[in-house]
């Protein structure tokens, strides 16, 4: 059991950190290049997760969820951007904090309204709804799908960030906002945009 | 093992922000690569470190209240082996089967609000006049 337990909780483990990293590709952009706190960023997962749920009760289909959910939360983000966390960027990180945790109470209780306290199901695909068998194990064909994704997303944020030129601006504006600004690059539309992408990347592991 | 059931519910972006948090700090904050990393090492210390609860023996009866468990049930291979999620299939799909192994051990936390409030010095190192106002105006 024990060899073949620790592939498990390997590939497992495995399947964590991809969903975590699609997370936290977007925070540490958000907390390292715009020196924002971002609380409600888990809040904007579950949103995506919910719409993809929501989809998918509505529609019977998980293709369709996800095709939903992604710009959905983007559009969320946006929207959430413009209302509340556009007028604390200039405030210190406390205030960040306050407002970004009153936005995880208010998410909260919004689908506790909406959906109801309880759990929403949803179920993958019938093609990814087996599992796949090697070395003698069985694993879920659905989490290998996860890291899948999960690392192919990684492999293009890679190719965005280090191959083309908006990478290069966002790679400059970690380290050296003013400058780049004095080079007349817009820093605050360049933010915004990929905060936007940031901010819809939580719905893809909906 | 588990079903696989998708389950979405309130308060679930709240364990995974935690999560995402450590990693962001462990990588570097502002960079993607070290997000990368970290993600994959605080994913995988997660797991296996959920799944190894049993040396503190408070925390297993926690886990299998959790669980649905009464004092007295017989804890089987599958309750630890999938952390407690797929232990009674006769009640229906049971919520969180992605991550409930974590779940168990954060059973344990104080409550969620004091843990964020805690990280404001911890994630805001750039504000030293937020902190040292703060040790100042309590000394």
């Amino acid at each position: 059991v024990t060899t073949g337990l620790f592939f498990v909780q390997a590939l497992n483990g495995l399947q964590l950190g991809v969903l975590l990293f699609l997370l936290a590709a977007g925070l540490t952009l958000v907390f390292g290049i715009m020196n924002f706190v971002n609380l409600a960023h888990g809040s904007l997962y579950m949103m995506g997760a919910y719409f993809g749920a929501a989809t998918f009760n509505a529609t019977g289909s998980f293709v369709l969820a996800a095709i939903v959910a992604v710009p959905a939360t983007m559009l969320l983000g946006v929207v959430v951007e413009r209302v509340a966390l556009i007028r604390l960027y200039h405030r210190d990180h406390l205030d960040q904090v306050l407002a970004t945790f009153g936005l995880i109470l208010f998410f909260n209780e919004l689908v506790r309204i909406v959906w109801g306290p309880g759990a929403q199901f949803m179920s993958p695909p019938e093609a990814l709804s087996g599992s796949v068998e090697f070395a003698g194990l069985r694993y879920p064909a659905y989490r290998f799908a996860i890291i899948a994704v999960g690392l192919a997303v990684a492999a293009g944020l890679y190719v965005l960030i280090h191959r083309t030129r908006v990478g290069m601006l966002i790679r400059a504006g970690a380290t050296h906002p003013d400058v780049v600004a004095a080079l007349g690059v817009n820093v605050r539309r360049l933010n915004t945009s990929y905060s936007a992408s940031a901010r819809g990347s939580p719905g893809s592991p909906a | 093992m588990a079903g696989p059931i998708l389950a979405v519910q309130p308060g679930m972006g709240e364990p995974i922000l935690i999560l995402t948090l450590v990693v962001i700090v462990t990588g570097g904050i502002g960079s993607i690569r070290g997000a990368f990393y970290g993600a994959l090492i605080v994913g995988i210390v997660d797991t296996i470190g959920a799944r190894v609860p049993a040396d503190d023996p408070a925390r297993v009866p926690r886990a299998l209240a959790r669980a649905g468990c009464r004092p007295g049930d017989r804890v089987d291979a599958d309750l630890r082996a999938d952390g407690g999620g797929a232990r009674h299939s006769s009640a229906g799909p049971v919520p969180g089967s992605q991550h409930d192994a974590a779940r168990v051990t954060r059973e344990s936390w104080p409550p969620r609000s004091i843990v964020l409030l805690a990280l404001v010095p911890a994630i805001a190192p750039r504000s030293a006049s937020l902190t040292t106002s703060r040790c100042s105006r309590a000394s």
